[in-house]
């Protein structure tokens, strides 16, 4: 590590934009090693054909421990060439037997189509047994691939609902079963993964009853960087795994930089905007003819990007989920080739597509894990070359500490993937899915399910009458299959297909979106953004799951506006702790987009609020909650530790903000828009919660005239933390890490005075899942020691006043959240005198 | 309640929601038993995989299924062979064959658990039905459908190729049975009522072929093939073949059906006389038989027959003019199209301008007839707006084609 030095791009780089971090990661040399001796003379010449002569040495470590019979998983960083492992293992298949098979799973079609395209090289002329059977795979094609495919392309949604169910049908191809790939590994975390795991469960039970065993099946792991590389593989196998993580592929010198936009407005630290900054900064590396990926936030960034962009004048594509497959293999192709100089991607773009290497990367924000932001970096850097890296802050709080704090990244570790393959729920679930695959012998568990549990479980499904058990054996006798009930995934897999008008009388396909998206993306009247090209929405039909475009060249925008209801249906289990009461309880989260806003799309003024009538999605879910007694709180409001009640500004307040308006001639400070008494904020330069007195808090030189949208841009570097959000960021994140799933398969809710629980400050914490699965009874269960370890996690951590690490970060000028979220923790935790 | 079943109902799993079925302890040892009870003339056979339980019926030859004769032989005639594909009129070589099942797809957890297989004797007409006695008795089940195949030369069914046959090799290899023996010539008949009665019936269900061509009146004992799964069901939770009864009727009726429809077949294919207006159901495809014979006659081929709108539908004299060409018989087939072009077939036009532009290399007269199509295309008032945009636009490039393979010719020649 070399800070400080001075580089061409440090020279440039402050006329757009602060420089808080600088770093220059120095060129590593790749560490070759000649393709291991027991890898076939065939092998050999398709790889040396394709130019492959040596391997890097982490790639001949995993070919030596796959030929010690030892599952892998492959956990390197990006372009480490993880995929040629297995594509040489499958090529060594191929070349010793006629019969054996393969199958390779891959989280999305997207990459079950480039891999295909990948393994054909070493093999252009067995088309024939390279199959993808996914659910665009057209039937008529279905009987061709599973008569000729060896090679089997899938995702695991597929192998649940399409090829286990009907495993017969493939009875030669599971007979001869003998590799597994299981792809992006890291992306089957949490209640996706735990069913994933069970999903090769039965995978393996079905590989064990045509082959009588499951002794010659490998599995092949590949993942991005992970710190519990081998427990993760592990669980998802139920077998023992070798972990290959030391990464010998080498990097070219990489700079590093961190950025935080210029302050545009000194009283109120007010900065430029991160797109802006960002899109100066590609501006930059155009005029240096450098080949730049900018990775933003959301799909809208996005277009908000590439509209920016191509303001200045620079060539730039979008890419991001709702483009259709053709754009985006023509950007990917594009981008590879270096046709393409500039595109403003989603995360979308950190999974494994070949893209090739760029010289710059530029990330807006933090992208919110660790292993994400090593992903995004290291998309810079092609075949060894010097590449940058910038993050350009938000006026975010997590991107504003780490601004504060850059070691934060350096001192962190991947996250680690968590999943929980046993959790009884999800296996009772696939337990019928594998009763129906294949009968049970008494006798025999599943998953962690003891012989004894199984058959208490199996005998349960008699007396419902969806078994039937003979001659020591069960087996499923309901016609229904029970895979229809199983969803691998939270989110729904029903996309919306977005058609423009522009050819008269013919209905032209732009591009598509998943069906809650689409409520606030392309509502009706929606302006919605395709690859920087405008377009207004004039219909969504839900029931036929199309919605009609029309090509306009926008002067607005439009936001939709959305309300969160929860409601508790019923109180499951509850029991009282010091300071308060915990429940499990049933409840309803609804989400509505209500309406929408039109702004300009050059000022950003509010033109108008329009009503939508959208169906509300209802999510039946179960949580967990805390409720705080009255004690606590007025305990902690005594000592000071308890923020989280409304502002009062006194009684002079109108008058005083009458006076402020018309001394700043009722326009906004910052923008100059005009307004009225009525649309004018008068704000608080230093938060009213920071003084004591209410006079010095209005004093006039503390006040000054903002247009809503202003506000907004400055309230969100002021926002300031609660101890119960503190709390909750915390409770969250320890709480996911105890039930082991992913932190968005629950979500948090603070309310500081809920109406169903007397106006008492509750915290939720709800399962993410229809019906839920009991990650709100298991924190129920674990509720001390979950708490135990959300003090220890506050009261160590090194952060002055909250960090993305513990109760979350304060905002740049509010204050903390740390000691109240600590003094909620150690009341619930104690019954102490005082409290 | 156990200890994980309590951990799951607080979980939320819900008990007893389909309590309300009766739940009678089932006689498991008892299940053979139980057929032969219900049953009395069956009787069990055993392979080498285990028992079996065959509840065998003999019916004499004299009593009429429907309007059928069940003595009527198979006798030899040319259109019979062809529709059937068969050349075999040995009447005790074919196995007529149905199958009921627990669920109607390829799913792993759907078995058959009753197939019917029925063939002609001296004096009888027999059906073997074999009935699953026990869920774990499947491979013994499955033996025993090969043993009893392997007696016979064919394969009668319906919809068999697609269902029957599909779903018991399934079974086969769901069970790495090391049985090869299913793979005999199979005549299934729905294709065959498919092609010749569709129109004079509601729908080609064999239920529905029994009942208006065979003229069938099935008894009481009758229960709706949908309900057999259910009742098979019902049979394993209860231990009592009773529920059974009703389904195996309904698949010896099936089975017995199947046989005296292709006596059926045989005799009206007999009895067809292509002179007769009356009869229209084999005219097109006596027509085909002969467009193929004549085609594969070595004797110059006689087109006027195909040049009239009378006898052959306009598709089918287009694919005799293709045919034609294909045969290298080329004025013939521009006989055939020009014949078509004369009554205003858009297509016919078109396709000689293709003829000449390829086989000829006469860019003049392909033009000449692409002009032709053009014209047609664009008087026929019937055809619908973006098919006529479609098939424009497809003109239109071939004619901008065809101009620049003219031209060039005519550089080359300058």
């Amino acid at each position: 590590m070399n800070a400080n030095q001075t580089s061409p791009e440090k020279k440039a780089v402050p006329f757009a934009a602060e420089i808080a971090y600088h770093e220059t990661v120095n060129a590593v040399d790749p560490s070759f090693t000649p393709i291991p001796a027991f890898i076939s003379s065939e092998t050999m010449a398709s790889l040396s054909q394709n130019g492959i002569n040596m391997l890097f040495r982490h790639q001949a470590e995993a070919l030596i421990a796959l030929h010690n019979n030892e599952h892998i998983i492959l956990s390197t960083g990006t372009a480490s060439g993880k995929s040629l492992v297995y594509q040489i293992q499958i090529l060594e298949m191929i070349n010793s037997s006629a019969f054996s098979t393969a199958l390779l799973m891959f989280p999305t079609k997207a990459l079950e189509r480039d891999q295909v395209a990948s393994l054909l090289k070493f093999i252009p002329n067995r088309r024939e047994i390279l199959g993808v059977y996914d659910g665009d795979t057209p039937s008529a094609s279905k009987r061709i691939i599973r008569q000729n495919a060896r090679i089997l392309f899938t995702n695991p949604d597929m192998l649940h609902h399409g090829l286990l169910p009907y495993h017969p049908s493939w009875a030669d191809f599971f007979a001869n079963l003998k590799i597994v790939i299981i792809d992006e590994a890291h992306g089957y975390r949490g209640v996706f993964g735990a069913h994933t795991a069970n999903v090769i469960r039965r995978l393996k039970r079905i590989v064990a009853h045509y082959q009588g065993h499951t002794n010659e099946l490998k599995f092949i792991l590949a993942s991005a960087t992970l710190s519990n590389a081998a427990t993760h593989a592990k669980k998802m196998i139920s077998a023992p795994v070798t972990e290959i993580s030391r990464d010998f592929s080498g990097n070219g010198s990489r700079e590093i930089y961190f950025l935080n936009p210029p302050i545009v407005n000194e009283e109120l630290h007010l900065r430029a905007g991160s797109i802006h900054t960002a899109a100066r900064m590609v501006k930059m590396m155009k005029d240096r003819q450098k080949q730049t990926l900018l990775f933003t936030q959301s799909r809208q960034s996005v277009e908000t990007a590439v509209r920016r962009l191509r303001d200045l004048g620079i060539d730039v594509d979008g890419y991001r989920s709702g483009y259709l497959p053709s754009e985006r293999r023509k950007i990917e192709k594009g981008l590879k080739e270096g046709a393409i100089k500039c595109v403003a991607a989603t995360n979308a773009l950190e999974l494994g597509m070949d893209i090739g290497g760029m010289d710059t990367v530029i990330s807006i924000g933090y992208p919110g894990t660790i292993a994400s932001y090593y992903q995004r970096m290291g998309r810079a850097g092609r075949n060894l070359r010097p590449s940058e890296f910038y993050l350009v802050a938000s006026q975010n709080p997590i991107d504003q500490y780490l601004i504060k704090h850059p070691e934060f990244i350096g001192q962190s570790r991947s996250e680690p993937a968590l999943i929980d393959p046993d959790n009884l729920l999800i296996l009772f679930q696939h337990l019928q899915c594998a009763l129906f695959e294949l009968p049970f012998k008494a006798g025999t568990g599943y998953g962690k399910l003891s012989p004894g549990a199984t058959a208490e479980i199996l005998d349960y499904f008699c007396e419902e009458g969806i078994a039937h058990r003979s001659n020591d054996h069960y087996y499923w006798s309901e016609s229904d299959r029970p895979q229809r009930e199983v969803s691998l995934r939270n989110s729904s897999l029903d996309r919306i297909a977005i058609y423009a008008n522009d050819l008269p009388g013919r209905r032209n396909l732009i591009g598509e979106i998943d069906r809650p998206s689409s409520y606030w993306m392309i509502h009706e009247g929606a302006i919605y953004f395709h690859n920087g090209v405008g377009y207004k929405i004039l219909e969504l039909n839900l029931e036929e799951n199309s919605a009609l475009a029309e090509n306009i060249v926008p002067s607005y925008t439009t936001d939709a506006l959305k309300n969160t209801t929860i409601t508790v249906n019923q109180i499951i289990e509850q029991r009282q702790v010091p300071n308060g009461k915990i429940y499990i309880a049933e409840i309803t989260v609804q989400n509505q987009v209500t309406g929408f806003q039109k702004r300009d799309i050059e000022t950003g003024q509010l033109l108008g609020i329009f009503p939508l009538d959208l169906p509300v999605e209802s999510l039946e879910t179960k949580a967990f909650i805390v409720r705080l007694s009255e004690t606590l709180k007025k305990s902690l409001e005594e000592q000071a530790l308890w923020t989280n009640n409304e502002n009062d500004y006194g009684i002079h307040w109108e008058e005083i903000r009458k006076n402020i308006l018309s001394r700043d001639r009722f326009a906004c400070t910052v923008c100059g828009q005009p307004g009225t008494l009525k649309s004018l904020h008068v704000h608080h330069i230093v938060p009213f919660r920071r003084f004591s007195d209410i006079r010095e808090a209005n004093d006039e030189k503390n006040l000054t005239t903002l247009c809503p949208t202003c506000h907004h841009k400055v309230e969100t570097t002021l926002r300031l933390r609660s101890g119960l959000s503190g709390f909750g960021h915390a409770f969250h994140q320890i709480a996911a890490l105890f039930v082991e799933c992913d932190a968005n398969d629950i979500a948090s809710h603070p309310d500081q005075a809920d109406p169903d629980f007397d106006s008492a400050p509750v915290l939720y914490l709800y399962e993410t899942i229809q019906g839920g699965i009991g990650l709100s009874q298991s924190i129920f269960k674990n509720f001390e020691s979950i708490l135990t370890a959300v003090e220890d996690l506050i009261q160590n951590c090194e952060c002055e006043d909250g960090c993305p690490g513990c109760v979350g970060p304060a905002g740049e000028l509010g204050i903390g959240g740390k000691s109240e979220a600590l003094a909620i923790v150690q009341g619930l935790l104690v019954n102490q005198v005082g409290l | 309640m156990t200890d994980i079943m309590d951990q799951l109902t607080r979980l939320g799993v819900v008990k007893g929601t389909l309590s309300l079925r009766p739940k009678q302890p089932a006689k498991k040892t008892a299940y053979l038993d139980a057929l032969q009870k219900t049953f009395p003339n069956g009787f069990i056979v055993e392979n080498e995989y285990g028992p079996v339980f065959n509840n065998q019926v003999r019916m004499r030859l004299d009593n009429p299924h429907g309007l059928i004769d069940l003595r009527t032989s198979l006798e030899p005639n040319s259109l019979y062979c062809h529709i059937t594909g068969f050349t075999d009129l040995n009447k005790s070589q074919l196995l007529a064959m149905d199958i009921e099942t627990s669920g109607l797809s390829a799913e792993a957890s759907a078995f058959v658990f009753m197939i019917g297989m029925g063939y002609f004797s001296d004096e009888e007409y027999i059906v073997d039905q074999l009935i699953l006695s026990d869920l774990s008795a499947e491979k013994a089940f499955l033996r025993q459908i090969e043993i009893t195949y392997a007696k016979f030369a064919s394969l009668l069914t319906y919809n068999g190729r697609s269902f029957d046959q599909p779903m018991i090799l399934n079974r086969v290899r769901f069970h790495r049975l090391p049985l090869r023996g299913f793979d005999i010539p199979n005549l299934d008949l729905l294709h065959v009522v498919r092609r010749f009665w569709k129109q004079d019936l509601p729908n080609c269900r064999l239920a529905t072929v029994e009942k208006e061509i065979l003229h069938v009146e099935r008894g009481e004992e009758e229960v709706p093939g949908f309900m057999a799964p259910e009742l098979y069901r019902a049979f394993l939770d209860s231990g009592d073949a009773e529920s059974l009864r009703g389904v195996a009727y309904h698949n010896q009726i099936d089975v017995i059906s199947l046989s005296a429809f292709l006596l059926h077949l045989n005799q009206v294919t007999r009895e067809y006389n292509p002179e007769s207006e009356n009869n229209q159901r084999f005219q097109r495809m006596e027509n085909v038989m002969n467009i193929r014979r004549m085609l594969s006659s070595p004797d110059p081929v006689d087109v006027e027959a195909f040049c009239t709108s009378n006898t052959f539908l306009n598709t089918n004299r287009r694919r005799i003019a293709e045919q034609l060409r294909v045969k290298g018989h080329l004025l013939e087939s521009i006989r055939v199209l020009e014949s078509l072009y004369e009554e205003g077939d858009c297509l016919a036009a078109e396709k000689l301008s293709l003829i000449y532009e390829q086989d000829q290399k006469d860019f003049d007269r392909a033009l000449h007839w692409l002009m032709r199509s053009l014209e047609l295309l664009d008087a026929d008032a019937t055809i619908g707006f973006w098919s006529r945009k479609g098939k424009m636009e497809r003109l239109q490039k071939r004619l901008r084609s065809l101009n620049q393979k003219k031209d060039k010719e005519n550089e080359q020649r300058q």
